[in-house]
């Protein structure tokens, strides 16, 4: 069975695409990651977060306006878990108070990524490690407006360890957008654990 | 990536003193990867390059025998430490220290409560304890107390204390609150304020000055010591409770609401801080710019109606409150409406008209110590927001708050930023705080909004007004304008640093206080 980072790097020796569709080896990554406890946030107000939650199965939180309320239930995830995952498509902001209270049980940002709509254009930008930044950032081009599914999809082949991040940018039109989120999405792991 | 090095200190000192704090406090509770751990001792919401500010280490002792023995190896070296107790003063810097490579003194695992005293009032806590961990912790025990906390609940006691915080019920004034403390001092001496000096003290928490100096105000917004422990008075849970909002037409409403506060505030008719807050800030927790407009630079007037219209909300927005028994809060809501009512378009409401909106929901959280965190949600007003607080002090006169509220505009509008701000009543003052925000990714709205930034502080000086706290960044600057009589404040500042502190390893440049080895470098 391949696993998660031997995916990554075959990947994108291969084809970048591959991750877009819902391919044999993907399939193959996802059982092989599947004992990592995963917990998933996601804002209640977006509409393409509500897409992205539709689409996970782990145990998930859907915030509100006060992201406080969701700290005692990190705090819990981070300390039953250790060797667990935390990732969301949420605000900004809520990703900022997140990742702070996170750090205290020893879990960083391995990967986050800003999607942006303004006017027709949709903007991600993806800070990930050196092996995975292109391939993601192109995974989600290619996924064009279904890139909430994609992310949910694919949230546990999203990179782990200690790794220098590095950022890419991509830009897509959209027809007949009215839209005007600004969204992060981002996994936090104990690099300790790796 | 080059680890960061305190001025005039090698990697082999730096490494051979992080050698023996690990032996004091355990490996785990150092922290030195750059990449990971030590990018969360950094300030996200810094205007310049991330590494000005960057530590090259951190480490979280657990006890006052464990400082000790760090500063005592510090000392050694003449390593700088940066003290932070829960670490979240964003806006004014984060948990970051004010130069590269100084190693951070975290307190977060001193967290204990060690007594909240129901019947006279108070709380005694570690600097590790944060308003969420007070407040659950007299949830828990049913005790009839409220707490007084920051906007964002998740900082803690002491450091909000320790920065001349502010909060929104009618203890806000957390310094005016405090009640003794104990200090390590840098060579290592433990000195406790106010009563409890006295041998078998009973009333720690009850009285501030004890005999003698007072001192307590000397280890605040400073760099003589390290606190270890606070008292704090808590204001007994009362009776009833009526939060109210007055909505405000007109950009000129500032000037008369003001004046029309400062007698029913310092008569004691409203309890709390009033605040009056601009429309922006109060539409930035339900909606973002981008939904009203698109364009670049500030937006504009016509716009600003339209999402006043939409929203309900005024161009200003006043909050206050009125504590304890029925028919004294219904006499002093009388005077309240009545004297505000004079306001032509002045518009009273309350939670049966207004609960569900997020302004006015967190507001009321707030004004009785429920805390939470609602008000991060500001920053998303623009995507990637992040921003520093320009904090003037003007008078509780609408004068005063007109004038400061024009000339932070106009500059704010010229740098092609909007104008978000407060302003918050204290006991004979206004606190004005102008939220400077800015897109955090772009570099370019950065070194405008810093640019910006040091121009206000001129300006506020030439007209006469100070900030009451600052961000990292311009801590100097800021010194700099408290400078009556040939910097007579400053000189007495540095004369007790460099007796309290002579190797100058207590966070060097706090506030614009600097050791006699770094003076003149800064
Ligand atoms: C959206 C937003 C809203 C905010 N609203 C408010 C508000 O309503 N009121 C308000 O006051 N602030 C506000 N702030 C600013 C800030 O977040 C709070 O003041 C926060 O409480 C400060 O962080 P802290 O309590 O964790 O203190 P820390 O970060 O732990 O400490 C702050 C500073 O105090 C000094 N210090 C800390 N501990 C010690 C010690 N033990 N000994 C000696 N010196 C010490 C250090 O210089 C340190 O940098 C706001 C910020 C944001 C981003």
């Amino acid at each position: 069975m391949l696993s998660r980072r031997t995916f990554i790097k075959s990947a994108l020796a291969t084809n970048v695409a591959l991750l877009a569709t819902p391919s044999q080896a993907l399939q193959h990554v996802l059982t092989g990651s599947e004992e990592i406890p995963l917990l998933v946030f996601a804002d209640e107000h977006s509409l393409n977060s509500k897409h992205f939650i539709s689409n996970v199965a782990e145990r998930k939180s859907n915030i509100d306006l006060d992201i406080g309320q969701h700290f005692e239930l990190l705090r819990e995830f981070c300390k039953e878990s250790p060797r667990g995952q935390v990732s969301g498509l949420t605000r900004d902001s809520d990703f900022f108070a997140l990742e702070q209270i996170a750090k205290d049980f020893g879990f960083y940002t391995q990967y986050s990524a800003t999607h942006h709509y303004s006017g027709n254009t949709l903007t991600h930008e993806v800070s990930s490690s050196k092996d995975s930044a292109e391939l993601i950032t192109s995974s989600l081009k290619n996924a064009k407006d279904q890139w909430p599914q994609w992310l949910a999809n694919h949230m546990r082949v999203l990179p782990r360890g200690n790794s220098q991040l590095v950022t890419k940018k991509t830009q897509i039109t959209l027809a007949n957008t009215d839209q005007h989120d600004f969204l992060v999405s981002w996994s936090l792991s104990s690099n300790k654990h790796i | 990536m080059t680890k960061p090095l305190p001025q005039g200190i090698t990697l082999g000192q730096l490494n051979a003193a992080v050698a023996e704090i690990e032996k004091v406090v355990g490996k785990d509770y150092v922290y030195l990867d750059d990449v990971k751990e030590l990018r969360s001792y950094r300030d996200p919401y810094n205007t310049t390059d991330d590494a000005d500010f960057a530590p090259s280490a951190a480490v979280a002792p657990q006890n006052v025998e464990q400082i000790q023995k760090i500063l005592a190896i510090v000392n050694n070296y003449k390593i700088p430490v940066w003290t932070i107790s829960t670490g979240k003063n964003f806006a004014y810097g984060g948990p970051a220290p004010r130069k590269p490579g100084y190693i951070v003194l975290d307190l977060k695992l001193m967290n204990k409560i060690l007594e909240v005293n129901e019947k006279h009032g108070y709380a005694i806590v570690e600097p590790g304890v944060s308003y969420y961990d007070l407040y659950n912790y007299i949830q828990e025990k049913g005790l009839k107390l409220w707490i007084d906390c920051a906007a964002p609940a998740w900082g803690g006691i002491v450091g909000n204390t320790s920065e001349h915080g502010a909060g929104y019920t009618p203890y806000g004034d957390h310094l005016l609150m405090q009640c003794g403390m104990q200090v390590v001092l840098a060579d290592g001496t433990i000195v406790e304020t106010g009563m409890d000096t006295t041998a078998n003290s009973k009333t720690g928490g009850l009285y501030k000055y004890g005999q003698g100096a007072a001192i307590d105000g000397l280890f605040t917004q400073s760099n003589f010591g390290v606190i270890t422990r606070m008292g704090i008075w808590l204001m007994p849970e009362p009776p009833g409770y009526t939060p109210f909002m007055i909505t405000l037409e007109n950009e000129h409403d500032l000037e008369t609401v003001t004046d029309l506060s400062l007698p029913l505030r310092v008569n004691q008719v409203i309890h709390n801080a009033p605040m009056t807050v601009d429309l922006l800030w109060e539409s930035a927790m339900s909606v973002s710019r981008s939904q009203y407009y698109t364009g670049k630079g500030p937006m504009p007037d016509s716009h600003r109606k339209k999402m006043a219209k939409d929203l309900d909300l005024g161009i200003w927005n006043y909050y206050g409150a009125v504590y304890g028994p029925g028919p004294m809060m219904k006499n002093n809501m009388d005077v309240i409406r009545d004297t505000f009512g004079s306001i032509p378009g002045a518009k009273f409401h309350y939670d049966d008209t207004r609960k569900g909106d997020p302004g006015w929901d967190y507001r009321v959280k707030l004004m009785k110590g429920t805390p939470n965190m609602t008000e991060f949600s500001l920053l998303n007003w623009i995507g990637g927001g992040g921003h520093i607080n320009f904090s003037p002090i003007s008078a509780a006169d609408g004068k005063s708050a007109m004038r400061q509220y024009e000339m932070i505009r106009k500059r704010s509008h010229e740098y092609g930023f909007d104008y978000i701000g407060e302003f918050l009543i204290g006991w004979r003052d206004q606190h004005h705080i102008f939220m400077l925000m800015f897109d955090r990714m772009s570099a370019e709205e950065k070194k405008r909004a810093h640019d910006l930034f040091a121009i206000l502080v001129d300006d506020a000086a030439a007209l006469g007004y100070g900030e009451y706290r600052t961000h990292l960044s311009f801590m100097d600057q800021i010194a700099g304008t408290f400078s009556w009589n040939d910097n007579a404040l400053w000189d007495t500042h540095h004369a007790l640093k460099d007796e309290l502190d002579p190797n100058g390893i207590l966070s060097p440049g706090k506030q614009g206080i600097w050791p006699k080895n770094l003076r003149g470098n800064s």
